[in-house]
């Protein structure tokens, strides 16, 4: 990859900078190669401030042999010449790869290799038993791999693998143990296999020596029970899993009924609406034993009119569900659970505003109505919108009469979801926070 | 040896004053960097060659934290020694003995 610069053009460069002729360059160089040199032979290091540092590393005598006539001989001790560069000097060559960095790799990833187990795997039953402490060390070299073959199959989370370790560490134990002293006992090994041999059903318990065969056999089914409990754990999770999905799915249907069957209601309900809306509205003609026992006394003149049709329509409506507020809930988040939309809030706020005197704080163990869309697959009808531009209304109104500057961007809010929702509240609005949200479209 | 005796020396042999030869040789260190930097790979004679090449990525083990890591590439400096600098070093070794 890298490129090659003859010395002469090194020396052409190196020229062009200093203004010098290249002669008088190329002696100079020669001098410093001659000053490097016998520095390196008198102190054994030179290091040069920019650059890096050369140094002598003593070499031992050591067997070598010549490729050609394969014929060995020995190389005598030595001093080799090695360079250290500067870290300017490496952070500079390395610049390309400034950007990377080392990454921590998870279980799964070196899981990708087990050729190492696979190969300790194969060699622990051929060769001789007990003995021989290769054998020991066989399940060792699985625990320091991380993973064992016959695992191969099930899913690799390291979470599967974990609780897996943790179900038999009675047998694991032993393994751990083994792990961490280094020298074997023969006792371990003994336990360590007697388990085997038990765990394996299908091997018979009657014979002292272990000949490879049998040691194989007990070995595949040890594995093979493993990978059995696996297996098992794996497919309740899985049924557990399908479990889940099918509950999720009958919720989901019985909702989706729910709110089908309040659609072929809808209809009437928003006609029945719209009259008693405009009615309330022109006239100002309280609905019939429509006592508002809601009706706060804060709200102020002409306000009346936008609380029955609020009730009207509640009475019409059965589309709400109730909640028990629990600690850490807003009004934000009820919004955001309910329509996936924390914006729609002041809907809520507006329905439940009885019994909520402010718009920012509802306590736990409060019971609030949450009202539902009508619209298809939960989007809102022109009907909810106007409820929830009335909702914006409301909470504009209560920011405004206790001074929040920010209450004009309810206003805009409100008209946002409405366009005409000035048109049907007679809440006094302030005329500049007016203009401001006249310019929503 | 530092830079400074290094300079020293050469001012000596090369009948220049410290300072300019100082500076000759920072632009001749830096000719040297910036053609490694470039990838170059260049011989002076009588020193060695220098070159670069990259190290492929490659999974390393930290014993310590019992974790496996990720290491990325790098381009890393390569400097063999010239025959004349290895040999004369031999030389010298052996007048040792």
């Amino acid at each position: 990859m890298s490129e090659k610069i003859t010395f002469q053009e090194l020396i052409d460069s190196i020229a062009d900078q200093t203004n010098k002729p290249k002669q008088f360059t190329y002696d100079f160089l020669k001098d410093f190669v001659e000053i490097v040199n016998s520095g390196l032979e008198s102190d054994g290091t030179i290091s040069i401030a920019g650059f890096g540092k050369f140094k002598l590393r003593p070499m031992d005598e050591r067997e070598g042999y010549n490729p050609q006539t394969g014929e060995k001989f020995t190389i005598p001790a030595h001093n080799k010449v090695v360079f250290k560069p500067y870290k300017a000097l490496r952070e500079l060559v390395n610049a390309p790869y400034k950007h990377l960095e080392a990454e921590l790799l998870d279980e799964t990833t070196h899981k990708e290799h087990p050729p190492v187990t696979q190969k300790s795997d194969d060699s622990a039953p051929a060769s001789s038993p007990l003995s021989d402490p290769d054998k020991g060390e066989q399940p060792a070299l699985d625990e320091k791999q991380g993973k064992a073959p016959w695992e191969q199959p099930a899913e690799e989370s390291e979470e599967s693998h974990n609780s897996l370790r943790s179900d038999d560490d009675q047998s694991r134990e032993v393994e751990f143990s083994d792990d961490d002293i280094v020298e074997f006992s023969p006792d371990i090994k003994i336990t360590n296999y007697e388990k085997l041999k038990s765990s394996g059903s299908s091997s018979e318990g009657g014979s002292r020596r272990y000949d490879p065969d049998e040691l194989r056999q007990m070995a595949a089914s040890y594995s093979l029970q493993r990978y059995r409990q696996h297996k098992r754990r794996v497919k309740r999770r899985i049924l557990l899993a399908t479990a889940a999905c099918f509950v999720l799915l009958l919720s989901v249907g019985i909702w989706h009924f729910g709110t089908s069957t309040k659609e072929g209601s809808f209809d009437l309900m928003k006609v029945d609406f719209f009259k008693t809306a405009v009615d309330t509205h022109e006239v100002s003609s309280p609905i019939p034993g429509n006592s508002d026992p809601s009706a706060p006394d804060i709200q102020i003149r002409g306000s009346e009119p936008v609380a029955n049709s609020n009730t009207g329509r509640e009475s019409l409506r059965p589309a709400s569900t109730k909640q028990v507020i629990t600690k850490g809930q807003t009004l934000w988040s009820l919004a955001g659970q309910q329509y996936n939309n924390p914006y729609l809030w002041p809907w809520i706020y507006d329905v439940n505003k009885t019994s909520l005197r402010n718009p920012d704080l509802i306590l736990a163990g409060q019971t609030l109505a949450i009202p539902l869309p009508h619209g298809h697959n939960g989007d809102l009808s022109t009907n909810d919108s106007l409820q929830v531009a009335m909702g914006y209304i409301e909470t504009y109104r209560w920011y405004k009469n206790h001074g929040y500057s920010k209450a004009k961007y309810y206003l805009y809010a409100a008209r946002l979801y409405n366009g005409d929702i000035f048109d049907y509240t007679d809440v006094i609005i302030d005329d500049s926070d007016l203009t401001f949200a006249n310019r929503a479209r | 040896m530092n830079t400074n005796e290094v300079v020293t020396a050469l001012a000596k042999s090369r009948d220049m004053s410290k300072t300019e030869t100082r500076q000759l040789l920072d632009v001749i260190l830096q000719t040297f960097n910036d053609h490694l930097a470039r990838g170059q790979s260049f011989t002076v004679p009588g020193l060695g060659t220098f070159s670069t090449h990259t190290r492929e990525p490659r999974r390393s083990y930290n014993p310590h934290y019992k974790q496996y890591i990720m290491l990325p590439p790098k381009r890393v400096i390569d400097f063999s020694p010239s025959k004349g600098l290895k040999e004369g070093l031999k030389q010298a070794e052996t007048e040792d003995e």
